[in-house]
């Protein structure tokens, strides 16, 4: 199985990287989009790199919304495309949603999940939500 | 032409199979493997021609030789196999198996035999004794048995080793003469030198000219047709007009190259006063003599029919590179060539139609066990259209989404 990887940062990268081994996926069978394939030694510093903020630039590309993910199927033949989001962090980065009441709420992780399909489906212009299972990743801090 | 190859125990090539086109592109991280292919090819090629294979006639080949404990592969935790398998098939369905093992694995300068396979005379005398021996008997209890001797003697025993000694040789006879065996039999890995291409003694080192110290050569040699169409390609170079050998090499004596260079090619450059006009090889840019090399290469009928050029772009312009490299393709389909090309360049995947099946580019990778291994990378149809206007293959690699770049940064 190929697999791309769009995350907030390197670190994170290597977490995904390192789960997927254990599903026997093999490092060369993967590609890291974001952050290491976007900028060059010309770009401008990038104050969104390691927050949600590039996530969704990476998503919404640089020249159209598709174009990392139309890549990464298209040449990279990636049977699927991981986007992760540290929710841990909503109320620092400034996300378009209000984290769901935890206390008391035994569908917190669900509604949570939900929140989080629909905003990178509005990203993507829902072009991929009949084919493609998100996964989410919910680190602790 | 080879239709795809097998390699098992090569340097970094665990085992791979590879499904070869007419003319087939490797990229890669460096030390992903790349060369070790094309060297695979070459030590089966050695295995298929010479009877004894020894470390001189690896390296004119064009293959890097390493003591042999080197070569056969080695990886932590796996127990290293005794020899290198390989194994050819061709487009006629013939396959071509070879397995090689050196005499002293610690010994650079060692030779490599080629392990036989059973023939089918082999199995023949193994059966019969294993019909007619007794294991527990002595070895001269054996051979004195009476019933042994009667069957050895017999009419019908000489018969059927007389039919199997002609099947062997025919079997032998007809694989001589093969197409696949004179393929195998010339294949090189060029890997050029701009020194050698300039024909200096001190860079002279193949006699089979893998590094281009033959250029002047092998012009020479082009016949008229050929000549014409290798100068059909002067626009490849801006300045040039016209390029000749010069047998008596009289030039030298007019002051227009060092007594060091060997070569007898000469360029005369179009924008310059027509009287001082004329550099040899030794002066003129790097660039024009690996293009002409490239391209005497395909065009001549002399120059092997197989065989592979390790890091193409060197000394050539991006831009260059991306038409050098279709003119290579439509070369090598009129003069009926295949090549093996490594290249790090990515404006040559430019000059290559992916939608032409002859045409393959693969992407080569070490895996977490440090195995080498390839993928041939196929264009999807619906991008067939949009090729070159919003995608081109050069940027799709520079930005990594075909893979064979170094995931370290």
């Amino acid at each position: 199985m190929r697999v791309a990887i769009i995350a907030e940062g390197a670190e994170d990268q290597i977490v995904i990287q390192n789960i997927l081994r254990a599903f026997k996926i093999d490092s060369s069978d993967i590609l890291f989009v974001k952050p290491s394939l976007q900028k060059d030694a010309s770009s401008p510093d990038d104050a969104t790199i390691g927050t949600f903020q590039g996530v969704k630039k990476a998503c919404m590309g640089i020249e159209d919304y598709r174009y990392y993910f139309e890549m990464a199927f298209l040449f990279f033949a990636a049977d699927c495309v991981i986007v992760h989001l540290d929710t841990a962090e909503i109320e620092q980065q400034d996300f378009p949603f209000q984290k769901p009441t935890k206390q008391n709420n035994e569908n917190y992780s669900k509604e949570l999940r939900k929140l989080v399909i629909d905003l990178i489906n509005s990203w993507l212009d829902n072009k991929y939500t009949e084919t493609n299972y998100f996964m989410l990743l919910l680190l602790r801090k | 032409m080879l239709k795809s190859i097998t390699i098992k125990n090569f340097k970094s090539i665990a085992d791979d199979t590879i499904e070869l086109g007419r003319v087939n592109v490797f990229i890669g991280e460096n030390g992903c493997g790349k060369s070790n292919i094309l060297e695979a090819v070459g030590f089966a090629s050695v295995a298929e021609t010479y009877t004894t294979i020894d470390a001189e006639i690896l390296y004119t080949k064009g293959i890097r030789v390493a003591k042999p404990s080197l070569m056969i592969s080695s990886f932590a935790g796996t127990t290293k196999k005794p020899t290198i398998e390989i194994n050819f098939k061709f487009d006629d369905n013939n396959t071509i198996d070879c397995s090689l093992h050196p005499n002293n694995p610690n010994d650079i300068n060692s030779k490599w035999k080629k392990l036989k396979k059973n023939t089918s005379i082999d199995l023949f005398i193994k059966n019969f004794l294993a019909q007619n021996t007794d294991k527990t008997k002595s070895f001269d209890e054996q051979l004195n048995q009476k019933e042994l001797r009667q069957i050895i003697n017999s009419s019908e025993f000489k018969q059927l080793l007389e039919q199997e000694i002609i099947e062997e040789m025919k079997k032998r006879q007809d694989f001589s003469f093969t197409q696949e065996y004179n393929i195998l039999n010339n294949y090189l890995i060029y890997l050029l030198n701009t020194q050698s291409l300039r024909g200096i003694p001190e860079f002279i080192n193949s006699r089979n000219g893998i590094h281009g110290e033959n250029l002047g050569s092998m012009i020479a040699e082009l016949d008229i047709e050929e000549m014409k169409q290798l100068k059909s390609y002067t626009y490849f170079i801006g300045w040039l007009d016209d390029f000749f050998i010069d047998k008596n090499d009289e030039l030298k004596y007019k002051g227009h190259k060092l007594s060091q260079s060997k070569s007898l090619l000469f360029f005369r450059d179009k924008l310059m006063l027509k009287k001082d006009n004329i550099f040899s090889s030794e002066n003129v840019n790097e660039g024009v003599l690996h293009i002409l090399f490239y391209l005497t290469l395909l065009i001549s009928k002399k120059t092997p029919k197989f065989f592979a050029i390790d890091n193409i772009e060197t000394a050539l312009n991006p831009h260059l590179c991306r038409y050098l490299m279709t003119e290579i393709c439509k070369l090598a389909k009129e003069h009926d060539k295949q090549l093996l090309i490594t290249t790090h360049n990515p404006a040559i995947l430019d000059g290559l139609n992916l939608f032409d099946d002859e045409i393959r580019l693969f992407e080569v990778r070490r895996n977490d066990n440090g195995h080498t291994k390839t993928r041939r990378i196929n264009l999807k149809p619906d991008v067939k259209n949009e090729m070159g206007e919003k995608y081109k293959l050069s940027e799709l690699w520079t930005r990594g989404f075909l893979g064979a770049i170094s995931q370290n940064f």
